[in-house]
């Protein structure tokens, strides 16, 4: 009997990557590991495939929930990433980074449900329940936490009141931490686009905050 | 608030986060130095834009990530994976190009062929044109002249419209022309064509 592992399923480009990478950078390594759980799931492989899923599915679901506002609205949004990303994987090049590919596909779906959303008559929404759905950096101060936890609540409000591409922007250049090409990507627009529209987000924000807080500047 | 100050307004935007280029960057940094109240607003927007950032530490709980889980494993489990044939057929098509890039790639090599073949056409046919016209006569309206309008000349064969030539005459000299009348001049046609040059020897009668 052969000991030989099964590597039939290996996409080729994926083993010649795995042998060209520094074989000691643990960084690499995860990388071209996760390469080969990506060249499983394209090849029908629905224990890689979850793989893709529990790795992936705290990013796409908090994403979902920024862009969106609304917990429920987040959780279909993420449940139609997956399912998009399974029936679309086979179009991902596997040499490229699958992370600003699930990004956009994200942002894709957001974008679809929430204007459905707004056909409905339903806006940009966070309610008690939902905001409970989210996991707070626990303090040992009660008081702190729960001012925290105001303006936390205020902050989501506020960024409600921006129109949907520039909210869009923001939440991907300045809570998501992408830079402006990376959010450009994700948008699928240019990057003097994305600067405009988050320079004007910022402005409104730094506006309806200090509205918020009398402050000394409209 | 002066005027000049709120066309910076965007540039400090930017600037808080370091999106801005050297250059702008440099003369944002100038104007801070000596506005005091864009100073004011670039301290509030690095505040509110700490703020925002403080978001950033907000997770969804395990409760609503595992409910999402068992919801997309149970829906995939109900469905296929692409076929290997439309897996291998999207790798040759597209050559990792994302779909509409392909598209447009493939549609802009068959307009760049589409008018490359259009183009030879027209060479082509103007060439047999000109050709054509070296075989008719040629009748110069007026061969004194340096620079004239040549006529066309009327042949069954579309010709090309009636363009500016310049004629290139050599002029009698009128001394010579006076000593013997008897005397002719070759008239030197030059077409668009520097391959075809027209000489005209006119007879006594003019003609």
């Amino acid at each position: 009997m052969s000991t030989q592992p099964n590597t039939s399923w290996i996409d080729p480009a994926t083993l010649w990557m795995s042998r060209t990478r520094q074989e000691d950078d643990p960084a690499s390594v995860a990388e071209t590991e996760f390469r080969q759980v990506l060249a499983r799931a394209v090849s029908g492989d629905s224990r890689a495939f979850e793989q893709i899923v529990v790795r992936h599915e705290r990013r796409v679901l908090t994403l979902s929930w920024r862009l969106l506002g609304s917990m429920e609205d987040a959780q279909d949004a993420a449940q139609e990433v997956f399912l998009r990303t399974f029936k679309y994987l086979h179009r991902f090049d596997l040499q490229k980074p699958f992370e600003p590919w699930l990004v956009r596909l994200t942002v894709n779906v957001c974008r679809d449900l929430g204007r459905k959303r707004s056909e409905r008559g339903l806006v940009f929404v966070e309610s008690e329940e939902q905001l409970d759905r989210f996991d707070l950096a626990s303090t040992s101060d009660p008081f702190a936490e729960l001012q925290s936890e105001q303006q936390r609540r205020m902050l989501y409000r506020l960024l409600a009141s921006l129109p949907e591409k520039e909210r869009t922007a923001f939440v991907l250049r300045d809570i998501e931490g992408l830079s402006t090409a990376e959010t450009a990507e994700a948008l699928g627009s240019s990057e003097a686009t994305v600067r405009s529209q988050i320079s004007s987000a910022r402005l409104k924000m730094r506006k309806a905050i200090a509205k918020s807080s009398g402050g000394r500047r409209q | 608030m002066k005027m000049n100050c709120v066309s910076f307004e965007s540039f400090i935007a930017l600037l808080v986060e370091g999106d801005l280029n050297e250059a702008d960057r440099r003369g944002v940094e100038k104007h801070l130095e000596e506005c005091s109240d864009c100073s004011v607003l670039f301290v509030e927007l690095q505040e509110s834009q700490a703020a925002f950032k403080a978001l950033r530490q907000g997770m969804v709980n395990a409760g609503a990530i595992s409910e999402v889980r068992a919801r997309v494993l149970n829906d995939v489990g109900d469905l296929d994976p692409a076929p290997a044939w439309v897996v291998v057929m999207h790798r040759l098509l597209f050559a990792g190009l994302r779909r509409r890039a392909a598209i447009a790639t493939v549609a802009v090599g068959v307009l760049l062929l589409g008018g490359l073949w259009l183009g030879l056409t027209k060479h082509q046919m103007q060439t047999e044109v000109k050709l054509a016209a070296h075989d008719e006569p040629v009748v110069p309206v007026n061969v004194a002249a340096e620079e004239e309008f040549v006529k066309p000349v009327k042949t069954d064969k579309a010709l090309p419209r009636p363009r500016r030539h310049r004629t290139v005459t050599e002029k009698p000299d009128n001394r010579v022309a006076a000593q013997s009348d008897s005397i002719q001049f070759p008239i030197k046609f030059v077409t668009d064509d520097p391959n075809i040059i027209i000489y005209w020897l006119p007879s006594d009668k003019g003609d």
